[in-house]
């Protein structure tokens, strides 16, 4: 169903798309849509009014840098607006410069929208001595916006420049491998570790040069004796090593030593696949030291973690009734390895029943620390009211940075159990559905009396008749194979054809004698009769039956082993043929009926000769 | 034409011929109907003793029906004979391999004996053959396989006769004729089973196993109403049993009975 066009709130709606809530809501329609049309006036009315507040700026990592360094030049656009231009640069004299791209970040509050654009630019110094970054300009809403200038020295050497914070590439990369194209090197932030605690492993891939269309494939090092962790995202910036600018990526990842004594890394790869070659960077395997937990001071109750912990613990509810399911949670938050955090030990209560515990964990990698928090959670059905005390939590750890154990304790809890209804069964833990209860078991019932009891124990297979059975289709298949092939070769061989045919094709003529002789044509009827045997016997010796004469049609009786008999009866019949068909007067129907059946016992006769040997 | 007419006809005779054979009916009794009919209102009546005894009666009479080897079963069950209801739930199962009622019913009943099976693990592959084959009846396999057989035939006709089919009608043969193998081999193997291999089920409350036939030899084992064991040989009143394939010795007939006696 389509709404109507006409009315102009349905075909507003219509057009945004939401007809399906309307065909459910048509008489809310109204309402709805001057509510949500108030709401994006309300909306635009602040976007209207607090367009002039708009900040444009210009900032600097450092102001003073070596020629080996590089400088960091954001634009930064902020106000209510709704798309950002590209700044204009001013000249920069003494650099080279490379645009590292923008960063925006749109947001909606109070009814205000504002965004905030960052423009990143790297500046490389080419030339000694005090420079000024210029103004910068950008047009919003035909107005022209400008930074304030900055005044940048640049020094020779290694400038007073401080070390950029954690995230900034470390000191330098090794020097045999300056001066190449590519090259890649890992480190560690710390060669000494205890066991349980986050080692920082950092893979870094130095390129020189542009790889167009290269396809990278970052292999992982062999990670034995240490339980991992990737630290997303990867970071991108340039850095300048022996005086070449290099594209610098990273791959960080958190390793904890999971038994003490040196530990290896093996070498991480890097395969580019260009398109004509490819190459693979490996770099050298690292070792860390992992040193022991400390034996000394080691409480009782400390169970593995390592780290910095909180703890807390909550009810999911104070009050609650006999066979009111209770959550009792408990959960730990901190950095270090919170996935290996163990269950604690939960509190005994005589009068709660506890079912199974689980545990859920949640980890981030912020700052490139492994952390996070690991919740657990008991289910409690208490079966006797009163009050009760849940004694609080104790999480013992190991604090790598402080090289001291450490407690976390939770703050004890207090639950009230008011006595409920009358006892029902208890509630199974997740669901509220209850299982279908088996009370007592027995056998299957018996079944119905069927009209008939048939009997099914006779054995078809001892039934001879249906044995029999089995041999009829192949004797079926070999009669029809055999009926085919025959067939054919009747088709092919006209040899084999008129000799199979030669009976049938006489009894046919001296059948048509017959109907002759009764129409009293004996001059036709004698002509048959001849052209009956002549056929036969020219059928046989495979000649044509036209002119063949009684001489040869003896000589070659005699030739196929007929004997003297049946050869006179040839003559015989011949010649009584011949007086037939050439005497002026009508046979005699009596000779007629005789010679026919001599004639018929004379081709009965032949059959049995040997007409297929040549 | 009209031969090819004669050939379809003489061919659906055939076909006809077979199915009349396969689905003959075979020695109907109403009479019987009703006293199971009778039966069944005893059982239900809780009289579970007489139903027994109508039920053994129309055993009795040589007819042969899942049915009421089951009701009998559950009549003995009811009555707490154990081995007498596992043994009749047995034959029960040979005449209706697939039916839920009986498989659910020996397993309840198997579940409650003294001995505890321990049948080795045939492996995944073992079980899955072991569960195909208890799928048909030797008479289903004979009428699958027979069916396999006259298609094939008219699929042969078919090669023979049209030439344009030959081709698939040789890839089809093929194939039947692997289906065909396959349903043969499964029927030998249940013959087999069917005619040589014994079971016997125990109805006593216990019975002994000797090392020999007689009862001056040394007891073995004892087995407890209800177990199955295979019957490897006889010797006068004496049978040589076999149990789990490990297990054996020589028992008297008396405590047993055997589930394939009528077969």
């Amino acid at each position: 169903m389509i709404p109507p066009k006409g009315s102009t709130p349905r075909a507003y709606l219509d057009r945004i798309g939401i007809v399906g809530f309307m065909k459910h809501y048509s008489r809310w329609i109204g309402s709805f849509v001057a509510i949500g049309l108030l709401t994006v006036l309300w909306l635009l009315v602040p976007v209207v009014y607090a367009q002039e507040d708009v900040s444009f700026t210009a900032s600097v990592d450092k102001t003073t840098l070596s020629l080996d360094d590089q400088l960091a030049l954001t634009l930064t656009v902020e106000g209510q607006m709704r798309s950002v231009p590209e700044p204009t640069l001013p000249p920069l004299e003494g650099f080279q410069v490379y645009s590292s791209g923008r960063s925006q970040q749109f947001s909606l509050i109070n009814g205000q929208f504002s965004a905030s654009v960052a423009f990143n630019y790297i500046l490389q110094p080419t030339t000694l001595g005090e420079h000024t970054i210029g103004s910068a300009e950008i047009a919003l809403d035909g107005q022209i916006y400008r930074t304030q200038p900055i005044e940048v020295e640049v020094l020779e050497g290694r400038g007073p420049t401080p070390t950029p914070p954690e995230q900034g590439p470390a000191a330098g990369a090794p020097p045999q491998l300056a001066g190449q194209d590519l090259f890649v090197e890992a480190v560690v932030d710390k060669d000494e570790a205890y066991v349980g605690e986050q080692v920082t492993y950092t893979f870094r891939f130095y390129q020189g040069v542009e790889l167009f269309g290269a396809d990278l494939r970052y292999s992982k090092p062999e990670t034995t004796g240490f339980w991992t962790e990737d630290l997303p995202p990867q970071n991108q910036y340039y850095q300048v090593v022996a005086g070449r600018r290099y594209l610098v990526t990273e791959v960080k990842m958190g390793l904890f030593p999971t038994a003490a004594g040196t530990q290896t890394v093996g070498p991480a790869s890097l395969r580019i696949e260009g398109f004509f070659s490819g190459q693979t960077l490996a770099t050298d395997p690292l070792t860390v030291q992992a040193m022991p937990l400390p034996q000394e001071g080691q409480p009782a109750d400390f169970s593995g973690a390592v780290g910095q912990y909180q703890a807390t613990a909550w009810l999911d509810k104070s009050e609650a009734t006999v066979n009111e399911p209770v959550t009792l949670s408990f959960k730990v938050s901190g950095s270090g390895n919170v996935q290996a955090v163990p269950e604690p030990a939960w509190p005994e209560l005589e009068s709660l029943r506890s079912y199974e515990a689980k545990g859920t964990t949640h980890t981030s990698t912020e700052n490139y620390r492994v952390q996070g928090e690991k919740t657990f959670e008991k289910l409690f059905i208490p079966r006797e009211s009163g009050q009760y005390t849940i004694p609080p939590f104790q999480l013992t750890y190991f604090d790598p940075e402080a090289g001291a154990y450490r407690t976390a304790e939770t703050e004890p809890l207090a639950l009230v159990i008011r006595p409920g209804a009358p006892e029902g069964p208890p509630v199974s833990p997740g669901d509220q559905q209850q299982a279908v209860a088996l009370v007592g078991r027995d056998i299957r019932h018996i079944k119905a009396a069927p009209p008939v009891l048939r009997d099914q124990g006779q054995r078809l297979y001892q039934s001879s008749l249906f044995l029999a059975s089995w041999a009829l289709p192949p004797l079926l298949v070999i009669g029809a194979v055999l009926y085919q092939r025959q067939r054919q070769r009747l088709r092919q061989d006209v040899r084999y054809a008129r000799l199979r045919r030669a009976h049938k094709v006489a009894r046919k003529r001296l059948a048509g004698a017959k109907k002759l002789m009764k129409s009293q044509d004996s001059k036709a009827f004698y002509g048959e009769v001849a052209r009956a045997i002549t056929g036969y016997l020219a059928d046989k010796m495979n000649v044509p039956a036209a002119g063949l004469r009684l001489e040869e049609m003896a000589r070659e009786l005699e030739r196929r082993g007929a004997d003297q008999q049946t050869v006179n009866r040839l003559h015989r019949c011949w010649e009584e043929c011949d007086l037939g068909r050439f005497a002026p007067v009508a046979g005699a129907p009596e000779a007629m009926v005789n010679l026919l059946a001599e004639v018929e016992e004379f081709i009965v006769s032949l059959e049995g000769l040997k007409w297929a040997a040549k | 034409m009209g031969r090819k007419i004669g050939a379809g006809l003489a061919l659906a005779a055939i076909v006809f011929a077979g199915l009349a054979l396969v689905t003959r009916v075979q020695a109907q009794s109403e009479a019987w109907a009703v006293v199971f009919a009778r039966a069944n209102q005893l059982y239900e009546g809780g009289r579970y003793e007489e139903a027994a005894a109508k039920y053994e009666e129309i055993v009795a009479s040589g007819l042969r029906n899942g049915r009421v080897y089951y009701n009998l079963g559950n009549a003995y069950f009811k009555q707490g004979k154990l081995g007498l209801a596992i043994l009749n739930y047995e034959r029960a199962q040979r005449l209706m391999p697939r039916d839920e009622d009986i498989k659910a019913n020996l397993a309840y009943a198997r579940s409650q004996i003294v001995d505890k099976i321990e049948t080795p693990d045939p492996g995944l592959l073992g079980h899955w053959l072991a569960s195909l084959q208890g799928l048909l009846t030797i008479d289903e396999t004979l009428v699958l396989a027979w069916a396999l057989y006259l298609i094939m035939a008219v699929l042969a006709l078919l090669a023979v006769f049209v030439w344009r089919w030959r081709r698939f009608c040789l890839y089809a043969l093929g194939f039947l004729g692997l289906l065909l193998i396959l349903s043969l081999a499964s029927l030998g193997v249940k013959l087999y089973q069917q005619e040589h291999i014994r079971e016997a089920v125990v109805t006593a409350g216990q019975v002994d196993v000797f090392s020999g036939p007689g009862e001056n030899y040394l007891l073995e084992f004892t087995v407890h109403e209800g177990t199955t064991l295979t019957v490897e040989e006889e010797r006068g009143d004496w049978w040589r049993v076999c149990l789990w394939g490990d297990l054996e010795g020589w028992t008297q007939k008396a405590g047993l009975q055997e589930v394939q006696s009528h077969g």
